[in-house]
């Protein structure tokens, strides 16, 4: 299996591209990118009138409504290219899945977090990705199954 | 006393606007605070000098309130309660619920209930509870101490399992 990330000068480096909406998802992201060990780090996140701190912006839509985010598939594909990411990790929602299914189209590994604010059930985002996403988490642990793991959370 | 009412940017929430009006009207001298939401009707709550509302703070100022604030009152909402807890800031909660249009589902009720549990932070289901609950600062939580410290334990062993699955996925 490959592992992700490649070979610069005998040192194993890791680009990442991480993804969410801005709220509470967002806070997430940040909390979570301070405890990831990536060589570069890049951001996607919408709001870009209120949220100066992300690197790439797309318009923030539902996943019940995904028909207004599947345009954005192109913008999310041009994104995943331009940050040249070996992963990509969304903590949510529906812009979130948006990029990780677009570093899926492009071959990169793809990790999703559900948000804590779901103690109940996936989210119906983190649902869907578990169609396609080299891993699912879940930050409690009575919802791992097979396929979601729980390695611990941000609270 | 300063206090800051915080309802999140997604769905209009009225009731946390009721919420305010009823302290305003009940602590005259308390300073009060609203940020209501994009969207929001703010209506009523101009007539009240002691009360501050706005849709959105820019985020510098939102900060300085939060850090001003003796005590905020949130939704359930990541964003504020993950910044309250860090912050050892006292905090109250007010799920959004689905049967009155302020949000898709009942999730934010599950969320209150884990923080209840896990951070002892309080939840109201009513308006009426919530106000008298807030009126009284002698029955307020006190901001946990202990769980600026129980994040970093947690984050800290999170951090270690993840980026073992990242380096191996």
């Amino acid at each position: 299996m490959r592992r992700p990330g490649r070979l610069c000068w005998g040192v194993f480096k890791i680009n990442v591209l991480f993804a969410a909406s801005f709220g509470g998802h967002w806070v997430q992201l940040k909390r979570l990118a301070e405890l990831v060990e990536a060589d570069e780090a890049e951001f996607v996140s919408t709001g870009a009138g209120q949220n100066g701190l992300a690197d790439y912006y797309l318009r923030d839509f539902s996943v019940r409504e995904l028909h207004r985010g599947l345009w954005q598939l192109p913008q999310a594909l041009r994104i995943v290219r331009q940050s040249r990411a070996d992963a990509v990790i969304s903590t949510g929602a529906a812009p979130g899945l948006l990029v990780l299914f677009a570093g899926w189209l492009l071959g990169r590994k793809t990790i999703w977090v559900d948000s804590i604010a779901n103690s109940r059930r996936l989210s119906l985002s983190g649902r869907a990705a578990c169609l396609f996403a080299t891993q699912v988490l879940t930050q409690w642990p009575e919802l791992a199954t097979g396929r979601v793991r729980h390695l611990g959370g941000l609270l | 006393m300063k206090l800051l009412f915080t309802a999140g940017t997604q769905f209009d929430f009225p009731r946390l606007g009721e919420v305010v009006e009823q302290v305003a009207l009940q602590r005259p001298q308390w300073q009060l605070t609203f940020q209501a939401g994009p969207g929001a009707s703010l209506e009523g709550l101009g007539e009240w000098p002691n009360v501050l509302a706005r849709p959105l703070f820019p985020s510098e100022e939102f900060q300085a309130l939060f850090e001003a604030a003796d005590l905020v009152v949130t939704h359930a909402g990541m964003g504020n309660i993950i910044a309250c807890l860090e912050a050892g800031k006292p905090v109250m909660m007010l799920p959004r619920r689905a049967e009155f249009g302020e949000h898709r589902n009942d999730h934010q009720i599950d969320t209150a209930e884990a923080f209840l549990r896990m951070y002892n932070v309080p939840a109201y289901e009513s308006v009426p509870q919530l106000v008298s609950a807030i009126v009284e600062p002698a029955g307020w939580p006190q901001g946990e101490t202990g769980a600026a410290e129980r994040i970093h334990r947690t984050r800290s062993a999170f951090a270690q399992e993840f980026n073992a699955l990242l380096r191996n996925l």
